[in-house]
């Protein structure tokens, strides 16, 4: 019955949410021609600028905390509350900005646009859980991270996704990554603010589309455990990297794995992996021959993700605004389209020369025709480097979490009875006998 | 044969280390960097932008892209009534 009420009051919130936003657009805009007045925009007044630190104090005491708690007190009922405290504070209180996951974009930005400086705020904002994760492991994922607690509050029935499918899934987060820095670089768009699946949720309003990805996310993530965080979330990849080198990280067991395999189904997430058995001759010969093949096949890969982001890299220019404006200046020009629109009834009321734009947009284009090489070539060599990996045999000797999957939520601590034995809930030698 | 697991051991580990500092070093040059860049825009008082819109003193006149975005979702939000 409570999981039943905690399964419905997502669903019954996303859809609430939703019929706010189809409130809002069943109604017509207003007739401006009647004399009615529209409403001025207001927004909200600057924050100070003591209040933005206070929010890095907090991020850099949750960070501290959720590091203590996974792997000190190993304690998931206390990683469950620190998480409520981040969806609260960051998500429902923050309204989910500034998040460290858009913050990048801000960086990259400003790495490639000399007359744009990223306030000292976002760039702790952006640094701070990564110089954590590369000590504690991803301990921002696991109890800090407002996106992350939304979607575990969801995980009911979690069902195993495939190894083969949740790797290939996981490719489509580098994608998103790759088009968000892309786009971010030659100053398009910022795509992970502007599709951020929750955000609408901790404001309650927001583009309908978005909410509605959103409330289907959290509805897969009753089944699929934190959908966004495991195949799109574009800073988890940063993590994922950064968590294979840290200094410390989450071990299932306290002390050593008595490979009794009974944290082996305990993960929602699949990143628990267990002991491996030596191959036998003709697997490892064949393997091999496997091995050869993808390395010489990683140069071609490579090209054909050139390729294949090269011819669509005039859809992504499309996402600039100034390639938009002369596409459709271009087209009202050459007699294509009647009407007007208010980007070129202002552009034609600025009086810059057509050409001007034209070349701005052409230039514009280059740019991210270039991106999108580099883009293709980066995708098409990580589906090489991930077919070589897993043509290779790792050596394990007992159960443990994956260090660049692992969350860090702390779910397998219980399972194990070592754990038990350190919490004193079991004798030493029990856990070996019943 | 112990010796020689504990040498491919130590060896990763010094692998592992060289990455984590390395990637720690990076992470410090691109908060130094973010800092005086800032501060030498700032001098030259080119240096408008908060970066984040919401709260943001130069919003209505920005045309960088996160304003952009933020305009058109307030556009579609205005022109569906609210």
């Amino acid at each position: 019955m409570k999981r039943l009420c905690l399964l419905i009051i997502p669903v019954a919130f996303s859809l609430f949410s939703c019929q706010v936003a189809l409130g809002v657009e069943r109604f017509p805009p207003p007739d401006f021609e009647s004399g009615h007045q529209l409403p001025q925009t207001t927004y909200p007044p600057a924050r100070e600028g003591v209040y933005e630190y206070i929010d890095v104090a907090v991020l850099l005491g949750a960070l501290s905390l959720s590091s203590y708690l996974v792997l000190r007190r190993r304690s998931r009922r206390e990683i469950f509350a620190l998480m409520l405290f981040s969806l609260l504070y960051f998500g429902f209180w923050r309204k989910g900005c500034i998040c460290p996951v858009g913050a990048g974009q801000n960086i990259v930005l400003s790495v490639f646009d000399s007359s744009y400086a990223v306030p000292f705020v976002v760039v702790l904002f952006f640094l701070l859980p990564l110089v954590f994760t590369l000590f504690f492991g991803r301990t921002f994922c696991a109890a800090v991270c407002p996106l992350g607690a939304i979607q575990d509050l969801v995980v009911l029935k979690p069902t195993a996704v495939p190894f083969w499918l949740e790797s290939t899934l996981r490719l489509l987060a580098y994608l998103y990554l790759g088009a968000a820095v892309l786009l971010a670089a030659t100053g398009s768009a910022f795509i992970i603010c502007r599709y951020d699946p929750f955000v609408s949720f901790f404001r309650v309003s927001g583009n309908l589309n978005v909410l509605i990805i959103g409330a289907c996310l959290l509805v897969i993530g009753v089944f699929v455990g934190r959908p966004y965080c495991r195949f799109l979330c574009p800073y988890g990849v940063i993590l994922r990297q950064l968590s294979r080198v840290s200094k410390w990280r989450v071990t299932i067991t306290p002390d050593e794995c008595i490979n009794c395999r009974l944290c082996e189904d305990s993960c929602p997430f699949g990143a628990i992996r267990g002991s491996t058995t030596d191959w036998p001759k003709r697997d490892y010969n064949k393997s091999k021959t496997r091995l050869a093949v993808l390395i010489i096949l990683a140069p071609v890969l490579a090209l054909s993700g050139a390729l294949a982001t090269r011819t669509a890299s005039g859809w992504l220019s499309r996402a600039h605004p100034t390639v938009r404006l002369a596409d459709r200046v271009y087209l009202e020009e050459s007699g294509k389209v009647a009407d007007t629109t208010d980007a070129s009834l202002a552009f034609r009321g600025s009086g810059k020369p057509i050409e001007e734009l034209y070349t701005d947009a052409s230039n514009i284009q280059a740019k991210i025709g270039l991106g999108s090489l580099i883009f293709g070539v980066f995708i098409g060599l990580l589906i090489g480097v991930k077919l070589i990996k897993h043509s290779i045999r790792w050596h394990r000797t007992g159960y443990e979490a994956d260090r660049a999957s692992c969350l860090a939520c702390g779910r397998c601590f219980d399972y194990c009875p070592r754990e038990q034995v350190r919490l004193k809930k079991i004798k030493e030698g029990a856990e070996g006998g019943e | 044969m112990k010796n020689r697991s504990s040498k491919i051991q130590s060896r990763r580990e010094l692998l592992t280390g060289a990455l984590r500092y390395s990637a720690l070093g990076v992470s410090g040059m691109l908060g130094g960097w973010s800092f005086v860049k800032k501060r030498r825009l700032k001098r030259q008082g080119k240096c408008i932008n908060a970066g984040i819109c919401r709260g943001c003193r130069v919003y209505e006149r920005c045309g960088l892209p996160a304003a952009l975005s933020a305009k058109q979702v307030l556009s579609g939000r205005k022109r569906g009534g609210k």
